[in-house]
Formats: structure tokens, sequence, C-alpha cells
């Protein structure tokens, strides 16, 4: 019962599956990063790295792109000054109770 | 707040979503200022991250500030829908858009208008590559942040990004929100804001592309 099931979803992804070129695996990328691509587009651009050498470059110096953003602009936490102007500004401006 | 997982089942800002959410609410709309001591730590810096993104240095704490009050009015209303930090950043992007839109009419918030996204033209009619990417010297993130002008060079690229693009890049890639999240926060629809990506991590590509080929920042625009 299970194989049947398991080979609903491979067919499903199957037919989902499609041939890319370059430009339409540059749109996918950053989703294929993220894990946010369906499983028949994300084997679709799986096979197309395979045959494609620039796509594979691509993908993966776009990979280390997210990756240098991600660790470049990490949040300052809030400092103590900033935390009682905002504590002071809402504490004037209480919303008055019914 | 960097790598938290902001889904409503888990946890948001080191808080269980659910009943201790429930409670804290309740504290606030009591205006019990520990609550508010407990909270502002928390979220603040994305706020005003995402503040910043949409409308710029100089009126970022200013729209922190106001999307406060704005929260202590609306509270009492809030359904739980969503958790209280998505909430409280689309109050956020919210007053940051009319900001913005009051403030530089001139420009754009989503930097959409071009039909052909960034690097498009680096491809053929067939959609292959006319001009194929170049293999990166510094092809890690440590090499990367270790040039102190490349590193600036990041910085000023996601400063000048259209608005919306930096605000749904920031959600995306350091509060580490899904598509469908940011949708909801920026009140953009799905397809926009694959766009509003797609476009903000394809210029930051180029700009680090472009500086380890040249050894300069590309120039605005």
């Amino acid at each position: 019962m299970n194989i049947f099931r398991r080979r609903g979803i491979v067919d499903h992804a199957v037919s989902g599956i499609a041939m890319l070129n370059c430009k339409q695996v540059n749109e996918l990328a950053g989703d294929y990063h993220s894990g946010e691509l369906s499983l028949a587009k994300r084997i679709s651009v799986y096979v197309h790295l395979l045959m494609c050498v620039h796509c594979r470059r691509y993908v993966k110096q776009l990979g280390v792109t997210i990756d240098s953003v991600k660790t470049l602009l990490e949040e300052p936490a809030c400092s103590d000054k900033a935390l009682e102007e905002t504590i002071s500004h809402i504490t004037n401006n209480k919303v008055k109770k019914d | 707040m960097k790598g938290e997982n902001k889904n409503n089942k888990t946890s948001t800002g080191g808080m269980r979503q659910g009943a201790s959410e429930a409670a804290l609410i309740d504290r606030l709309i009591k205006q019990d200022e520990s609550a508010f001591r407990q909270i502002i730590p928390l979220y603040q810096p994305s706020m005003r991250a995402l503040a910043l993104a949409i409308a710029g240095d100089s009126i970022a704490d200013e729209i922190v500030q106001e999307a406060w009050l704005a929260m202590m009015r609306a509270l009492p209303a809030f359904e739980q829908r969503s958790s209280l930090k998505t909430w409280l950043l689309r109050i956020v992007a919210n007053e940051a858009k009319s900001r913005f839109r009051r403030e530089k009419r001139s420009c754009s918030l989503e930097g959409l208008e071009s039909d052909n996204g960034v690097m498009a033209e680096r491809y053929g009619s067939n959609g292959h590559w006319s001009l194929p990417p170049a293999r990166w010297e510094l092809a890690t993130p440590e090499a990367i942040l270790s040039e102190e002008e490349l590193k600036e060079c990041i910085e000023l690229t996601v400063k000048r990004l259209p608005p919306l693009q930096g605000a749904a890049l920031k959600l995306k890639e350091l509060e580490d929100y899904s598509s469908q999240e940011i949708c909801n926060i920026l009140d953009v629809s799905a397809s926009n804001i694959r766009v509003l990506l797609h476009r903000a991590r394809n210029s930051l590509y180029e700009a680090i592309e472009h500086f380890q080929a040249t050894g300069n920042c590309r120039p605005c625009g």
C-alpha cells in the first residue's frame, strides 16, 4: 500500500518536471536555496544543474551571496538607551481606557 | 533574533506562542510596564530594521515609536491569527510605507517598473547564458567578509535596494520568515514577493561579482 502511495507521489512530481533553460533556473535559484520549491521544480532545477556548469557556478555563488548577507546584516541588539526611550514614549502616551 | 523560528506553532523571540503569548498580550492591554520591558528588546531590532529598509535612517526610529503606540491602540482588537511579532511588523510596514509615500513620492517602493529583472541582459533570446558567471576568487562567506571594502560594498548595495526589495530581503534572510508570512507583513502578492526577493538577491550577487572583477563597488543605478 505504501509503495503505491509513494509511487503516486512520485508520479505526481514527475508530471510537473520540466526542462528549464538557464534564465528560468536563475528565477528559481533563490527559492531552491531556501527550500521553498515544490518537489517537481526542485528536481527540474537539479537536473538542469547536472548538465550546466554555468548555472552550477551561479547557484553555488548565489548561496555564498545569501550566506554573506545573512552574516553581515545581523541586527544589533536593542541598547538600554533605546529601551528606556521607548518605554518612556509608551508610558507618556498611554491609551486612555474606557 | 537571527535563526529563530517564527512559526506560530513554536516560538517567537524566545517566547512560546499560544498560552504564554496570550497572557503577555493581556498584560500589555493592561499597560503593565514589565510586559513592555519584556518585549521591546525582543522585537525592537527587527522593527527598526524593517522601518530602516522601507523609509530610511532619518525617520526609522520615529516610525518604530509610532508603531508601538499604534499597537497599544489596536491590541484589544488583535485576534491572534498571527504571532504578536508578525502583527507588529505589519504595523511597522504600513506606517513606513505611508511615510515613504508622503515624503518621497518620486521614487518607487518596489522597483519593479522594468519588465526585465536584474541579470536579464546576461541571457540570450533562447534563455541560455550570453554572459556566464565568472568564477569567484573569494568563494566563501568568510573570505568575502574578510575584505573590508567588499563588506562596505555589500552594505551599500543593501541600502540602495528599492524599499520593498530591502524589506523582503531582511525579513527572509535575517528573520527567516516564509514567503507567505512576508506577503502578510508587507501586504504584497505572492508573485511580487518572489520578484522582489529575486531582484534583491541578484543585485547583491552582481555587486559581489563586480567587486571581485574590478576591485570597485558598482556605481548606483
